[in-house]
């Protein structure tokens, strides 16, 4: 059992290493240059790989070896029958995967736990993967996703780009547990990477998949990444979709049956030389986009038999004009868990909704806006503002003090480290509210600067370093998830925040 | 630069004084606090215990929290103790997150503190 928990030990080692290189590749998206992005996030991919694989197979290499011990020969048998006795690179494709390595509950199937790693991995993902319920102009992306195993191998996102764009994606990773904890967050560092650097979703799709191919990530993964992919121009309520093997998507307009996007293709990293194809259609008001996982459709009932995209559909055409996505998709995943089944999937939901020319639904985007000059001290316009606006529109979220303490702290830091404190040079202030979201972006007008660079290591070694890095330390412990990053118009922190009174 | 929003109010008390700090706390603050005395040569007079009252304090930034860091370390070298008192729920979460607390003790008013010197100083 000890050189198990070493294993699992060296597992984590691997995770972290992961996160270390996940962490600057992610850096690397939002300040290089594009190029010298992209190489950051498929050296990131290519750390990804190795460090998966080699965390899999010293877990189960150790599982192989004979006990010794209190436990004599008897656990040397039940040792050899374990988890696989094949070689290491098989069985290490086996690690992970909740249905076959055990019952799902972190816990090795010799009984050794895994938990601890296991919910680190889950905060990992967690981090990486933010809270989607985002709106731009008429456009409203949702998303929910409960997963099967503690850590999943679903995976979804949805970025704004120059305020006039939002690119969605849904995909699924084959395995879950450490495996899945790995891949995930190299892939959402890829496509955040990859995103920035223009091109439809074809294109992208296409650089993606010649990263993944190049670093084998078929064979790491036990099969292809299947994606899908949207850039929707939020003012004009164009989307162009491309997919890599993954389930069509829908357009929904309610009173009507839904309509399934042909969408097929090759995962990614399957084939470098796989080509996607492009889908562009312009949003009739009130229609809605439904992208989901396989596990959505696959989830069994306890006499075995699948959910089913019948099913799915009449949900779909069930759907009421007035619902929210939220309220739709929890209802449907909280249906499927009546059934009663054991899930052996991940199942994630993505809406992208547009409401051009619904009367009354617009008034649902709620924006504002500022623009102070950078002089020590502006944080304290902006704070007053905030907090005057907070307490007549946000006041029951029990986020005021959160948002004012870390709008302020990256203000200050927007005027003071991006700006120089050149009076010439302004700090933009925009902040994006729902019912159940807030998100504030701080953008100033120099070059960024890098949050890892500027974390405090540990003690200041005089008086005058306290307070280095604390802002950003508390951003980081204040919002539900922050992001750093650079695009033609300057540096932004990007700051999200959830309503706990909606939470509740 | 914009000007400091912080007023101050110091009361002697027999062992220590109490400083009543009112509006933003922030860099800009940090002239108007270090006018009040110079606090490398202690708090004068033998005094042993420092009162901040933070209650009418609207805004706390890291560079505020920085500043009271340096009062209290500044403290410990002057053989006096930092109590800060009133400060709401909100930034007393963030002294803990950034180790505000290791060096100055926190309760909620000015009698809640002065209780605590009086059973110091009669050895409680």
């Amino acid at each position: 059992m000890g050189k198990l928990r070493r294993g699992a030990r060296l597992a984590t080692a691997a995770l972290m290493l992961l996160l270390a290189g996940g962490a600057g590749g992610w850096i690397a998206a939002s300040f290089l240059p594009h190029d010298a992005a992209a190489a950051a996030a498929s050296l990131v991919l290519a750390v990804a790989a190795g460090a998966a694989g080699w965390a899999a197979r010293s877990v189960v290499r150790r599982k192989e070896r004979p006990r010794r011990g209190a436990e004599g020969p008897r656990s040397e048998t039940e040792g050899a029958g374990g988890m696989s006795g094949g070689p290491p690179d098989a069985a290490g494709k086996d690690f992970g995967t909740g249905a076959d390595s055990g019952p799902g509950d972190g816990r090795m199937p010799g009984g050794e736990p895994l938990a601890a790693e296991l919910r680190l991995a889950l905060e990992v993902q967690r981090r990486w993967q933010p809270p989607v319920d985002l709106r731009l102009g008429a456009c409203r992306v949702t998303a929910r996703s409960r997963q099967a195993a503690e850590v999943g191998g679903d995976l979804f996102d949805a970025v704004v780009l120059d305020d006039a764009v939002i690119a969605v994606l849904v995909g699924d990773v084959p395995g879950k547990g450490l495996q899945a904890a790995f891949m995930v967050p190299a892939l959402l560092l890829l496509f955040r990477s990859e995103v920035k650097r223009g091109g439809g979703p074809a294109v992208l799709l296409g650089r993606m998949n010649r990263v993944l191919a190049g670093v084998g990530a078929e064979s790491l993964a036990g099969g292809g990444v299947t994606l899908g992919i949207g850039l929707l121009d939020a003012k004009e309520g164009e989307m162009r979709y491309a997919g890599a093997g993954h389930p069509a998507p829908y357009l929904v307009m309610p009173g009507s049956s839904p309509r399934q996007l042909d969408s097929s293709s090759l995962p990614l990293g399957v084939s470098a030389d796989e080509t996607y194809r492009e889908t562009v259609f312009r949003f009739a008001p009130g229609e809605r986009f439904v992208l989901y996982t396989d596990g959505v459709v696959e989830d069994a009932g306890p006499d075995g038999e699948l959910y089913g995209f019948d099913r799915f559909e009449a949900e779909m055409a069930d759907w009421a004009a007035d619902m929210p996505a939220a309220d739709w998709m929890e209802r449907l995943l909280d249906g499927q868990e009546t059934r009663g089944a054991s899930r052996r999937d991940d199942r994630t939901l993505l809406v992208v909704e547009y409401h051009a020319g619904k009367a009354g639904r617009s008034a649902e985007l709620r924006e504002r806006n500022w623009r102070v000059p950078s002089v020590p001290g502006c944080e304290r316009t902006v704070a007053a503002e905030l907090t005057a606006m907070l307490r007549e529109e946000w006041a029951d979220s029990g986020r005021t003090d959160d948002i004012i303490s870390c709008v302020a702290e990256a203000v200050m830091n927007a005027a003071e480290h991006g700006n120089g404190y050149d009076e010439g040079k302004t700090v933009a202030i925009q902040v994006h509210y729902g019912q159940a979201i807030m998100v504030c972006r701080v953008r100033d007008e120099g070059g960024g600067f890098d949050p890892e660079a500027r974390r405090p290591g540990g003690r200041p070694d005089s008086d005058g370093d306290y307070g280095r890095g604390w802002g950003l330390r508390l951003i980081d412990e204040l919002t539900d998830y922050w992001i750093a990053t650079r695009d033609q118009n300057g540096f932004c922190v990007e700051m999200y925040f959830l309503s706990h009174h909606r939470k509740s | 630069m914009m000007d400091s929003m912080l007023e101050l109010r110091v009361v002697p008390f027999e062992s220590g004084l109490s400083i009543t700090l009112k509006g933003d706390l922030d860099q800009q603050a940090e002239g108007k606090i270090r006018s009040v005395l110079n606090w490398e040569d202690g708090l004068g007079d033998g005094r042993r215990y420092l009162i901040l009252n933070l209650h009418e304090v609207n805004f706390i930034n890291s560079a505020g929290m920085a500043l009271l860091i340096r009062i209290a370390r500044t403290g410990r070298k002057q053989n006096y103790h930092t109590f800060i008192c009133g400060a709401s729920a909100h930034y007393q979460k963030l002294f803990r997150m950034v180790g505000l607390t290791e060096y100055v003790m926190l309760y909620p008013d000015d009698y809640a503190a002065l209780q605590r010197i009086e059973a110091l100083e009669s050895g409680v």
